[in-house]
């Protein structure tokens, strides 16, 4: 009886933080609290280690729940030089604890600071919260070499519709540009992109940013995914800016983009 | 709105349990149907012909964990006479305080008894392995979220209000707890299991394995 009774403790004690209140519960310890900020921060000491002007960043989105690929995408992003990698979002299925903590796990094993955006899936439930909780706020920026990344949540769907998202005003505020401003050039990153008959993007929103950044010549790229698949193009009327969407991770693709000294732009799919 | 939700469920919560009286206090009230100690012996010794009143549960339960709140508290019913199969409803709730969002979750259980349990010593079963499958309702305004805005509702082919779990229980059960508690059995269970949405994760990938998505709970049992 004894012997029983000791090992349904001993069960009880290994097992303890397995004890779990919903799938869709948000308990987490400090390790896994805002990871953006503390990313944003490795990337800024590696930009005082570093004097080169050129940089390289990965690009990936949609793992959902192929954490099989995602571990293939995240080893083969280890073996390339890169400075960082920015994770386009969908890095959950459905939004629950148990996805959200999968994900983390894996993404901490890419040996250089990355950036996470809030996808659609990645709100349902509780994920809004825990995406707070987790990675920290929806919509921020910062600055890497004169080159400002914004990150935008543009789920608008899932605040249905309701002329929220994508935050307007921070947007129009992120991108003004003067003599005393510390960046050249600016690179948005989504998760649903930034393009003309979206069905997930707000029908309004994206007739706005497009006026918005018609005379704006130091947007230099749009890079988002959720649309499944690799595609380059030209989505504002102000041609100068490059939209570049992503696969998915169950095609086990990437892109490796590469930002040269004269601040241009230039990208290689990567298929593992 | 949601202090509104969880004042309602502590309310129906506690009229569950402050109209249900112990054997002992039933006694002490003197109801009808148990008038002396041989009566209420008669009924343990020979539960067939103890007639129960209808809507009484078989049993109360109380978990911790389990992914069915922090605490939940709820009742069953046996389907047959030799009590393998039973079903459980019960109501859990997650405090802002401890999950960062609050929520309230109704659970239906069923559960499947597979072995004969083994008798340890004269007072104590043990019951090694249940198997159950629920259904869990989670109420909050974050699980409604799907219900909106979306003028294709199967544009997610899933329900974040709806979750459905698989779990496996081994109970320990207390055969002699009438003559100290009233109840006439007391267990103590612990039990894990897997939400679909996990398993579904897991079939997809090798890398996930059972103790990466499982949760653990923890529980009695008052049988009456």
């Amino acid at each position: 009886m004894r012997k029983i009774i000791c090992v349904i403790l001993l069960i009880i004690s290994i097992q303890c933080e397995k004890f779990n209140y919903s799938p869709y519960e948000i308990r987490l310890d400090p390790s896994q609290e805002n990871i953006n900020a503390k990313n944003t921060d490795k990337i800024k000491n590696l930009e005082n280690s570093d004097k080169g002007g050129v940089f390289r960043i990965a690009l990936t989105a949609d793992n959902q729940n192929n954490f099989d690929s995602l571990e293939k995408v995240v080893s083969d992003i280890n073996k390339q030089d890169v400075d960082f990698v920015l994770i386009a979002g969908d890095i959950t299925e459905f939004g629950s604890s148990t996805e959200y903590k999968i994900g983390l796990d894996i993404f901490k094993t890419i040996n250089k600071p990355f950036i996470t955006v809030i996808g659609n899936h990645d709100c349902l439930g509780t994920g809004k919260v825990m995406y707070d909780e987790m990675y920290g706020d929806k919509d921020f920026s910062f600055i890497y070499k004169r080159i400002k990344f914004i990150v935008l949540n543009t789920n608008s769907r899932e605040y249905q519709f309701d002329g929220t998202v994508p935050n307007l005003y921070w947007l129009k505020d992120q991108i003004y540009k003067d003599e005393n401003s510390h960046f050249d050039k600016i690179i948005i990153t989504s998760h649903v992109g930034l393009k003309k008959n979206n069905s997930d993007l707000d029908e309004n929103a994206f007739q706005y940013i497009d006026d918005l950044f018609k005379d704006k010549d130091y947007i230099l790229a749009a890079l988002h995914g959720h649309g499944h698949k690799f595609d380059e193009y030209k989505g504002f009327t102000n041609k100068s800016i490059q939209s570049l969407e992503v696969a998915d991770m169950k095609d086990e693709g990437y892109y490796i983009i590469t930002i040269s000294n004269e601040d241009e732009i230039s990208w290689i799919r990567k298929n593992i | 709105m949601d202090k509104k939700k969880h004042i309602i469920i502590a309310t129906i919560v506690f009229v569950l349990f402050n109209n249900y009286k112990t054997e002992a206090q039933v006694e002490i009230t003197g109801a009808p149907y148990l008038r002396n100690d041989n009566v209420t012996e008669q009924r343990y010794n020979n539960s067939d012909t103890y007639k129960k009143p209808f809507l009484l549960p078989d049993y109360f339960s109380l978990q911790y964990a389990g992914d069915i709140g922090f605490m939940s508290i709820g009742g069953g019913y046996f389907y047959n006479k030799n009590k393998k199969v039973r079903v459980n409803i019960s109501i859990g709730i997650v405090p802002k305080r401890i999950a960062t969002t609050s929520s309230s979750i109704i659970t239906l259980a069923h559960e499947f008894q597979i072995m004969k349990p083994i008798k340890i010593k004269n007072n104590f079963e043990w019951s090694i392995v249940n198997v159950g499958a629920q259904l869990s309702y989670y109420s909050g305004n974050e699980y409604n979220s799907l219900n909106r805005g979306y003028e294709d509702k199967y544009y997610y082919l899933f329900s974040t209000n709806i979750g459905y779990r698989f779990y496996f229980k081994t109970e320990l059960l207390w055969l002699n707890s009438y003559k100290y508690l009233g109840y006439k059995k007391i267990s103590f269970y612990f039990e894990s299991g897997r939400n679909a949405t996990d398993i579904l994760t897991s079939f997809k990938n090798r890398t996930v394995n059972y103790f990466d998505s499982a949760s653990f709970g923890f529980g009695l049992n008052l049988y009456l």
